[in-house]
């Protein structure tokens, strides 16, 4: 029995919107910065990238795939992210232009702030209560 | 998880210089002097994004001065008045900064509903599994 399958693909949701929530804190942060452009995750690449496709795991994920290897021979090289998932960000499409070009929507990027974080509260219940299911198969309740 | 109070921090920072340099735009918005160099001029704080490992706050990279010309007011009989009479008055715009102090104050608390959402789910990460 492999732990990782019994709590499926919300632990790496889970993880996926910890980053989001950043990204957006960021534009939220940023949303007086002149010519700051906002970000967000794409989140069907993304799941897609990290090997999921139709609520099933489809094997070797694809950006394990495309991920080329990077040698470093200097202490100051940058290294490539090795964590098999990595978010797909991208510049959000702005709804109208501004003078300063700055592309953030506070009040868009709040209401996404709201969403995101009920889908993390909701991945983490998902988490607790296979968890809590787990350990109550074990005492055989 | 932990960087959003950093970013968070910093925005909330970020807008009390803005809020600050307001006050000071408005306190001296009936300021005079008796030249034009002297004359208060209107300041605003420049905001730059902090881009570190692609995410990461804002701060204020300085505050820049107005290069609006200051208002002049002939005034013979005012103490500060040069030899032609004239007395030199601030070029803030009171409106202008109305709006700015309110837009920062509305940035402030955004952020510091950021937080607070943050720490509730961090506090429920904690718990997760009990």
């Amino acid at each position: 029995m492999n732990i990782d399958k019994l709590i499926g693909v919300h632990s790496e949701a889970l993880r996926m919107r910890a980053q989001r929530t950043k990204l957006i804190a960021t534009n939220i942060a940023n949303s007086d910065t002149p010519n700051y452009k906002a970000r967000d995750i794409a989140f069907a690449d993304t799941l897609k990238d990290a090997g999921w496709h139709n609520g099933s795991k489809t094997g070797v994920s694809q950006a394990g795939q495309l991920q080329a290897t990077m040698n470093t021979t200097h202490k100051n090289h940058m290294t490539m992210n090795s964590s098999s998932t990595k978010e797909v960000v991208m510049y959000r499409q702005p709804n109208h232009a501004s003078l300063d070009g700055n592309t953030v929507d506070k009040d868009a990027e709040q209401a996404r702030f709201a969403e995101n974080s009920v889908r993390y509260q909701a991945s983490l219940e998902f988490i607790g209560s296979r968890i809590g299911s787990i350990i109550r198969t074990l005492r055989g309740e | 998880m932990q960087s959003i109070f950093d970013i968070a921090g910093s925005a909330m920072q970020a807008q009390s210089i803005r809020l600050n340099v307001t006050a000071s735009n408005l306190a001296n918005a009936n300021s005079v002097a008796g030249t034009a160099e002297q004359a208060y001029k209107s300041r605003q704080p420049v905001f730059a994004a902090i881009l570190k490992d692609e995410i990461g706050g804002v701060r204020s990279m300085g505050i820049v001065e107005s290069q609006r010309p200051p208002e002049m007011r002939f005034e013979p009989g005012h103490p500060m008045a040069d030899e032609q009479g004239y007395i030199y008055a601030s070029n803030v715009d009171t409106v202008e900064e109305m709006a700015n102090m309110m837009s920062a104050s509305r940035s402030y608390q955004t952020n510091v509903e950021l937080l607070n959402t943050t720490r509730q789910l961090m506090l429920q990460t904690l718990k997760m599994g009990q």
